[in-house]
């Protein structure tokens, strides 16, 4: 606001400077006819000044009707600064790795990487311009038009520039995004557009799961299982398209896949935030689980009112659990497992042989159910079992989702294709757009008077 | 705010000047083009300044008026501005 100020009353000064000259006794016509022009700049100028706000809503106006979203802009910027650093990092610890074998190999990467690097820089100097533009573009304008404000047209044309600069750069950079589209929909993207989806996981009671696989089906396909990671958090990655279709997320342990909160919604729909448009976090709720460690897992159905007191070691687990009515409690373990004894409120369950249900593969692990008939009320339970052998209790690796998804078929020339498209696309696209919007800048700070033959003032 | 009092301060001394300049240039000009000098270019000289000289006492007399419209039509539209210094003679 001061700099408008300033401006203004540089204006009246411009103003009266021409007064002057136009008092002045000397005949000169190359000075007098500064009168005149000084005049009138004063008059331009100080409509500039007082009406620039209404420019700046006129320029929001053209910029929301062409369709750019300043937070849309930013958001997928950093989405793709996020994703090129990873890829970065990907690229650059395969190449460290293969050239302790290949010592020549980390000199063919290094020209791979130095283009990624140099397509992160100008992905980094747009997001840049972005702010500058965004966050500042009153202050620009109004230096612009103070600049512009000096008599003698000492500064127009540096004015001019920085206030074109601000109006073009605030109306034409959130397009960015559909510019690159418009590059991008002749070369082929593959399927590698991949998306996170991570958040932690609970069961329909509010406890927090500590470990366990979850697994997402899409249409035919299911995607899993994943590992939650160490202290229960979830970390899947999905093919970008994936995540608008209609998504069924499931808790896969021990044989069982149980039912979440997330049954037939696209995963778009559900994210709690969405920092980037790569990631996505989804809270998930289990139903019907109350415990599940290494292999066994303890659910019930009909649910129960609540359960308490959870207490595990290597031998033994024992909970309290109150229920209305007749309920009964599911032990899944694997067959490492051999079951003891249960106590329900301190009796044993006679034979627990009898209580075995069925038996089931979850993937290369075998393991069996046992169904323990809970009365309603308030009751302590106890198992105790022996863990015969630590290994086996969990399937291997190569039936896990990250390892499952090297397995699909990618082709070197679609990989190539890729890493070329999205590396030369941003250097490419960046530079080309910028210069594009500082030719514009030039022709706009020609019309506002820098110095061309035609002008809005004479 | 010390570049704005410096800038009206520069506004108040200009104004000064140029009304004594504008006496003295319609004198110098009346002077010229009533001159025996017989040469016409000089007289257009002084036909000149007289001209500019009340150009020049015209647009002081208008430019307060104008800078008023203008600063009125923006604070219709909604900005304010100051309101422009109305210069006074000593």
């Amino acid at each position: 606001m001061t700099l408008l100020i300033v401006a203004f009353y540089l204006a009246i000064l411009t103003f009266y400077l021409g007064v002057l000259v136009y008092a002045l006794p000397i005949p000169i016509s190359g000075l007098k006819r500064w009168g005149p022009r000084l005049i009138n700049d004063a008059f331009f100028i100080a409509t500039l000044a007082s009406s620039i706000e209404l420019i700046i809503s006129v320029a929001d106006y053209i910029r929301m009707s062409l369709g750019g979203d300043w937070n849309d802009f930013f958001y997928s910027i950093r989405g793709l600064l996020f994703l090129r650093s990873l890829f970065i990092l990907a690229l650059s610890s395969i190449s460290s790795t293969i050239s302790r074998i290949l010592p020549g190999f980390s000199r063919i990467m290094s020209v791979g990487l130095n283009i990624l690097i140099a397509s992160l820089y100008s992905l980094t100097l747009i997001y840049f311009l972005g702010m500058i533009v965004y966050y500042s573009i009153a202050t620009i304008a109004s230096l612009g038009i103070t600049l512009m404000a000096i008599p003698f047209r000492v500064a127009r044309n540096a004015g001019a520039f920085l206030l074109s600069f601000a109006l073009v750069f605030y109306i034409a950079l959130p397009l960015y995004p559909h510019f690159v589209l418009l590059l991008t929909t002749p070369l082929p993207r593959t399927t590698l557009n991949l998306a996170i989806v991570y958040g932690d996981v609970t069961n329909f009671l509010g406890y927090k799961i500590s470990s366990g696989y979850i697994g997402v089906k899409i249409g035919e396909e299911y995607i899993g299982p994943a590992k939650l990671e160490p202290g229960g958090r979830m970390f899947i990655f999905i093919p970008r398209d994936y995540m608008d279709e209609q998504a069924i997320v499931y808790f896969d342990v021990t044989g069982h896949r149980f039912y979440t909160n997330v049954s037939g919604t696209p995963l778009s729909n559900l994210c709690t935030t969405r920092l980037t448009a790569y990631m996505c976090q989804i809270n998930i709720e289990v139903k019907g689980l109350i415990y599940y460690s290494n292999g066994i897992a303890l659910h019930v159905h009909p649910p129960p009112l609540s359960v308490e007191n959870i207490i595990e070691n290597s031998s033994s687990i024992s909970l309290t659990l109150t229920s209305d009515t007749d309920t009964k409690l599911y032990v899944s373990a694997v067959e490492s497992y051999s079951i003891n004894s249960v106590l329900v409120d301190g009796i044993a369950i006679a034979n627990i042989d009898e209580c075995k249900a069925y038996e089931w593969n979850w993937y290369n692990v075998k393991g069996a159910t046992y169904i323990i008939p809970i009365p309603s009320g308030h009751h302590d339970i106890y198992i105790s079992f022996k863990i015969n052998s630590f290994e086996g209790l969990e399937p291997s690796v190569e039936n896990l989702y990250p390892g499952k998804i090297i397995q699909y078929n990618i082709s070197w020339i679609d990989a190539l294709n890729y890493l070329t498209s999205s590396i030369y696309l941003e250097i490419i696209s960046s530079i080309l757009y910028i210069s594009l919007l500082l030719s514009a800048t030039y022709g706009l700070s020609k019309l506002l008077g820098g110095g061309a033959k035609l002008r809005l003032i004479p | 705010m010390d570049i704005v009092d410096l800038i009206k301060d520069l506004i108040n001394k200009v104004v000064i000047v140029s009304w004594l300049l504008f006496l003295l240039t319609w004198i110098i000009g009346w002077a010229i083009k009533g001159s025996p000098i017989p040469s016409s270019k000089v007289r257009r000289v002084g036909q000149g300044l007289i001209e500019d000289a009340i150009w020049g006492a015209f647009w002081v007399a208008i430019g307060t008026s104008i800078f008023w419209l203008i600063t009125y039509i923006s604070s219709a539209l909604g900005t304010v501005l100051p309101n422009p210094p109305v210069p006074q003679l000593p």
